[in-house]
This record gives C-alpha cells, sequence and structure tokens, in this order.
C-alpha cells in the first residue's frame, strides 16, 4: 500500500486508457505520456499498461507502506527518498515507511510514479483509468487527496534491484534519432492533414508556418492554441463524428484546440490536423505558455517512428529483466 | 533509422479519397473516418451500421465510433500504406449491405416543462407553435438511436419533427442538469452528464442512462427505438 | 616454488619495469595477508609512480571498484548532458551500460573516488577494475 502525505489537484491513477468505449460515449482517458508510463513499467518488470500516479501539480508526497521498487518517470522534478535525491528514470529498492517527494518539475510538466505491481484500484470498464469526466475509474473517479491510501498490485517474478539503483536512459535522448529537436525553444509536432484541411484555403498554410502558443485554457481534455486565427474559406456544417486525441479542431474563433487525453468523443468542429500517435507524449510533457509549431508528415513516418518507440519499450523490458537476473547469479 | 525521419519538409497533400457520396480522411496517424455525405437519414445511417460489423471485425482495428452518418475506425497500429486502407474502407461501405438493427424499444417518462424547460420558450418563439404543441409533437415522435457519444452512454436521437428543430444556442447553458431532454438541431437527446450543454431543454427524465459498473454501462444501443411518455406537463 | 614477498623493493621495483614496459598503467594483487597496488600515470613532467604495499589485516587506504557486470562505462547517466548528474548514490562513480539500462556502480559507503581507471566508452568485462576509491578520512 501506499498513502498520500501531500498533493495538490489534478494528481490521478492512470494507465494506457480505457479503450473500446467511445462509441458509447466514454473518454478514453489514460496517462498524458503514455511513453513514460510504458518505459517506467517495462524497467519494472510491471505489464506495460500498469496503473501508476500521473502528478502534475506539485509538490506530491507519499509513504510507501511495504517493502517494494519503483521508478519516477516523465518530468524531472527533482524527487527525493528520505529527503535523498533520487534520479528520474532510475528504479529503486524500497524498505516500508520510505517518503518519496517530488518537487517542481526542471523539465517537463507531469512525472509518473511507477510502482511494483501497478496501482490496484478496482478496473472499471476494463481499465483503472481515472474518467473525471464520467466519475469513475483511478481513485473513486477524483483526484488524488491527502490521506488516501492506495493498494499495490501483486508482484508474479518480482526483479531485485540492486541498492543503487538501475536506471533507464531518458527517452528524450535515447528516440532523439527519430524525433525532430527543438528549434528556439519550439517544440517540433508532426501532424497529418485532416479532413477539412483543404477548406482553410491560404490558412491552412498559415496553420503550418506559424508557431503556436498553448493557452492557460489547456488541460487533460484538450490544449487550446494561441496565434493568428485561421478560418475555413467557407462555413462548415459537420455531422457529429468520433474523434480521437491528437485531432487538431478549429472552433469559430480561429484559435486552434488539440484534443488531449479526455479528449470528448465526438466532435463537430472542422478539422485541420491530426497529431501523429508516437507525438503525442512530447505533447503531455509540453507547458502551458511554451510554443509549438506543426510539422507536416506522412503515415510512413509516423509508422516508422511508432516502430522505433515500440522497440525501445521492449529493449527496456528484456534487458532490465536480464541485468537484474545477472547481478543476483553473480552474488 | 534515416534522418528522413526528422527531416520533413517536402509538403505532403491531405488523404482524402472520395467515391460514390462517401469520403475517406485520416485523423491523426492511426484513425480514419468515412463519411456518408448524403442525406442525413435512416437508410444512410443503416449502411454505417453494417459497415461498422464488417469494419470490426478486422484484425487491425482497435474500436470503431459509429457517428451520424460516418464512422471512425481506429487502428491499433499506424498503417504504413493509408490508402490502402482508405481503399478498404471505401470497399467496405459498397459491399455494406443496410441493415436494420434489432433494437429495443425504450420508453423515457418525461417530466415536461417546469424547472428543467429553460429552452421551451425559446422554441416556441422560433416555431410559433404553442408550448402544448411543441410538447406533444415532442412525445408523439418516434425515435432512433443512431449513435452514442460526446458523453458517457448520450444517444443522439434521429427522427424529431422539423417543426421542432431547433439550433444549437450559440452561448450554452453553463449548469444543464443531467435528465434533461433537449433538442439539438434535428437531433433530440437526454443529457447524461451536469454541465455546460448547447442543446434546448424541454423538459425532464429521471432515467439513468450510464452505469460504469453494469455489463452494457449505455442504456441506449445504436438501432434502439426510443419513445418519450409524458409523465407530467408543468407549464 | 616459494611465494615471491610484495613487500621486498627489489620485486615492486621488478614489477614496475615489467607494467611499463607492457604500457600497463597499474596491478593489484591481493591474496591472503598480503597485497600490492602499483600505480603508474604519465603526465608532462614524466611518469610518476605510486605504490602501495602492506598486509591486509591493516585498512587499506585506497580499495578498487570493479565491475558488477559486463558493459559499457560511462561517467553519467548520457541523458542529462545540460544539468549536473543528480545521482541516487552521493558515492556514485559512474555507470555500467547495457543497451538502454544503466546500472550505477557506487564507490561504497565512506568512500570516495580517488580515479577511473577506464575511459568512458570502455566495454567492461565483470570483475574488471573500474576505479580507485579512497576511504573518507
Amino acid at each position: 500500500m501506499i498513502e498520500i502525505i501531500q498533493t495538490g489537484p489534478f494528481n490521478t491513477v492512470q494507465d494506457l486508457g480505457r479503450t473500446g468505449f467511445r462509441n458509447i460515449g466514454v473518454t478514453t482517458s489514460g496517462a498524458m505520456d503514455p511513453l513514460a508510463l510504458k518505459v517506467g513499467n517495462s524497467l519494472l518488470g510491471n505489464e506495460t499498461g500498469a496503473a501508476v500516479l500521473e502528478i502534475q501539480t506539485y509538490p506530491f508526497k507519499l509513504r510507501f507502506a511495504k517493502q517494494t521498487s519503483f521508478v519516477v518517470t516523465g518530468a524531472d522534478c527533482g524527487a527525493s527518498l528520505d529527503g535523498r535525491m533520487v534520479q528520474p528514470w532510475c528504479a529503486l529498492p524500497i524498505e516500508a515507511g520510505q517518503v518519496l517527494e517530488l518537487g517542481q518539475p526542471r523539465v517537463g510538466t507531469r512525472a509518473y510514479i511507477c510502482i511494483a505491481g501497478g496501482i490496484d484500484v478496482a478496473a472499471v470498464m476494463g481499465s483503472r483509468s481515472t474518467s473525471l469526466r464520467g466519475a469513475f475509474g483511478g481513485s473513486d473517479g477524483r483526484f488524488l487527496s491527502t490521506g488516501d491510501v492506495l493498494k499495490l498490485g501483486e508482484v508474479s517474478t518480482a526483479l531485485n534491484f540492486p541498492a543503487t539503483g538501475l536506471a533507464v536512459i531518458d527517452p528524450a535522448y535515447a528516440l532523439a534519432y527519430v524525433y525532430p529537436a527543438n528549434e528556439d525553444g519550439v517544440l517540433l509536432v508532426r501532424a497529418i492533414p485532416a479532413g477539412e484541411h483543404a477548406l482553410f484555403g491560404a490558412d491552412a498554410e498559415r496553420f503550418w508556418m506559424q508557431t503556436w502558443k498553448i493557452s492557460t485554457q489547456s488541460d487533460r481534455t484538450g490544449y487550446r492554441l494561441m496565434g493568428e486565427p485561421i478560418k475555413p474559406t467557407t462555413p462548415v456544417e459537420m455531422r457529429s463524428h468520433g474523434v480521437v486525441s491528437g485531432v487538431v479542431q478549429v472552433p469559430p474563433s480561429g484559435e486552434p484546440i488539440i484534443q488531449m487525453a479526455d479528449a470528448n468523443t465526438a466532435g463537430g468542429y472542422p478539422k485541420i490536423a491530426g497529431v501523429i500517435e508516437a507525438d503525442l507524449w512530447r505533447l503531455g510533457q509540453a507547458r502551458i505558455g511554451s510554443r509549438l509549431r506543426f510539422v507536416r508528415a506522412t503515415h510512413a513516418q509516423a509508422a516508422s517512428v511508432e516502430k522505433a518507440v515500440a522497440a525501445f519499450i521492449d529493449d527496456v523490458r528484456s534487458t532490465s529483466r536480464m541485468v537484474c537476473d545477472a547481478l543476483q547469479a553473480m552474488k | 533509422m534515416s534522418a528522413s525521419v526528422v527531416k520533413i519538409t517536402q509538403p505532403v497533400e491531405a488523404l482524402a479519397l472520395g467515391r460514390n457520396g462517401v469520403r475517406v480522411s485520416p485523423i491523426g496517424s492511426r484513425a480514419f473516418l468515412l463519411e456518408a455525405t448524403g442525406e442525413f437519414d435512416l437508410a444512410s445511417q443503416r449502411r454505417i451500421w453494417a459497415l461498422s460489423r464488417a469494419v470490426e471485425l478486422w484484425s487491425e482495428t482497435l474500436e470503431i465510433v459509429p457517428g451520424m452518418t460516418n464512422l471512425l475506425v481506429v487502428l491499433k497500429m499506424t498503417p504504413e500504406d493509408p490508402e490502402l486502407l482508405a481503399l478498404r474502407l471505401l470497399d467496405a461501405w459498397e459491399q455494406a449491405e443496410s441493415i436494420d438493427l434489432a433494437g429495443r424499444t425504450i420508453e423515457i417518462t418525461v417530466t415536461y416543462g417546469g424547472e428543467h424547460a429553460t429552452d421551451l420558450a425559446a422554441l416556441c418563439d422560433r416555431s410559433g407553435l404553442s408550448d402544448r404543441e411543441v410538447i406533444r409533437i415532442h412525445y408523439e415522435g418516434t425515435y432512433r438511436v443512431f449513435a452514442l457519444g460526446s458523453a458517457p452512454g448520450f444517444g443522439y436521437l434521429h427522427g424529431l419533427d422539423p417543426r421542432i428543430y431547433m439550433p444549437r444556442k450559440t452561448v450554452p447553458s453553463l449548469n444543464m442538469a443531467r435528465g434533461c431532454v433537449t433538442i439539438g438541431g434535428m437531433q433530440t437527446g437526454v443529457a447524461v452528464l451536469t454541465g455546460p450543454n448547447g442543446w434546448n431543454s424541454i423538459g425532464f427524465a429521471e432515467l439513468q442512462m450510464f452505469d460504469p459498473m453494469s455489463a452494457t454501462p449505455a442504456v441506449m444501443a445504436p438501432g434502439d427505438t426510443v419513445r418519450f411518455v409524458p409523465a407530467s406537463i408543468e407549464l | 616454488m616459494t611465494k615471491p614477498d610484495f613487500s621486498d623493493p627489489a620485486i615492486i621495483e621488478r614489477l614496475t619495469a615489467a607494467l611499463e614496459a607492457a604500457g600497463v598503467d597499474g596491478i593489484e594483487i591481493t591474496r591472503p595477508g598480503q597485497s600490492l597496488l602499483i600505480r603508474l600515470s604519465s603526465s608532462a613532467k614524466g611518469p610518476a609512480r605510486q605504490v602501495r604495499s602492506g598486509k591486509t589485516d591493516a585498512v587499506d587506504a585506497v580499495a578498487i571498484v570493479k565491475a558488477p557486470m559486463a558493459g559499457e562505462f560511462w561517467l553519467s547517466d548520457l541523458s542529462r548532458t545540460g544539468t549536473p548528474a543528480a545521482s541516487t548514490a552521493r558515492d556514485a562513480i559512474g555507470f555500467l551500460r547495457v543497451g538502454p539500462i544503466l546500472l550505477p556502480v557506487s564507490a561504497g559507503p565512506s568512500r570516495r573516488l580517488g580515479r577511473h581507471l577506464v575511459e568512458p566508452g570502455t566495454i567492461v568485462g565483470f570483475g574488471d577494475p573500474i576505479a580507485e576509491v579512497e576511504t573518507e578520512a
């Protein structure tokens, strides 16, 4: 078990989301940075999609009630264990009673506390993710609060981590060869033109050319962007249709909205583009007030990035187990 | 991996394939939307239901989201060749026989008028009908669930009498209660969440439309027939 | 055959000369009751030597950290080049990399890094010496 000692609002239990229920209007939810969740779980030997804590307001503090192991992935938020610095992306064994504290992030915005066995809240409709909109899943369908006690899942084949820990190379570094580097602090987000792209005429080019700022009206549901408004050449009346996270819709104001993990399941605004699946985690780590630019991509490019990311995660899983086993054998 | 993955400078035309009144376009890398661009009617929707059944069985399908005369297909992985996928969808559409889903008939008891009917007066103004007439036209109708979406268990109901069509509000109600019986354009439905809502409320229903702990969380399913039964009319 | 006495200056001198000739920069010999460490380093001022020899019942001021497994040796965790490494253990002396995984190597309790015995990027085998550590005063 773990006990939440200190938390701000907006921190939730998340897994990879509640897939398969968009057709009855249920938001997928899930981690905003699914890569951090997958890498953390793979390093620990958990199921890839085990439930973790998504922390987006700080400081955050919890106490482990039993001996286990954990890793903090995603944002580098100067974590400490009983006051001793903990390296991000480094799995550590811990004793019962130890206290983990997360401070303000230095890099990124969302940290993921992954624990061996995963957070064992009840699965609702196949997922442990918190559905804030539906008020179910996670910890009673709400944000974590001080005093919450959460169970941990059973560990079938536990990895024995060395006392000094076992780290994974930060994916932002390890996968840099498949992600474009920021340009003057501007995040480059790859996207594919969507159904109503052509309706924007000359404004479509301005969509790709300009630098957008992530407004303060941005959360797990979506990011509202600020910039030079873009408008369709003729007004469009869309029939309601299903949408996925990453869709870039343009409401009448002309300032685009990127739907994120808690995206509505249906939409009717014209869509100018859709962010590729493999780039969504970078948006999940982007700060309010930071700038981004969309870069056109093809499906073939998106598929190759996706493959590289999947291979990295597989590699983390097999190598972590191999190293832990080797260290045990040489003891 | 070659550097070409990172360096994407060449313009890429939007993929949007159309054929015989339908078109397919991508949303991001893994989702594709097929839209029947013809009439907004039951015949088109029946074909969407047939298409949904076929596409749901594809091995690469993660989930399907039938909308209003359209279908969103979400794949497990990004396809290398999106055109191939789009063509397969168009073929599947052409082969899709119109099916009628053998749905249930759901009767929803409604309190028309009263404190929740915040937009009844505006609907009367627009339609030129009396409040009693608006209500009678609404409960005399027989509706079909075309699709679910927007909120957990929310059913888009088709079959509204054109005399009581009412466009969505430009300024949504900020805190409309769950259970409000609403009209949005040429559709009607029952609000499933309390919160901002752009549809026009004319009454209130107690029936809970969604239970996440149930084996079938949503009360409505596409193809179901819905009738509204007036429990009381408070004017 | 009798065992050589590693505290004999003549034997140390011969070993040192042999190491220099072979281009090896150090050797550590331990056996029950006795240990010997010879460290050579090149600098502009010419070769410098450090020799420690003695009975192991005395506490060694210098110890060797050996690789706990095979891997590629790195000083930092590679990914945080911009920020100073905030390490798990304050006594970390480097990392062994295997694919995407990094194993932090520590100096041990109450010890601090003397010097590294391998260059960053070197592939080391299990038990290879990777650093000298000194007991903290």
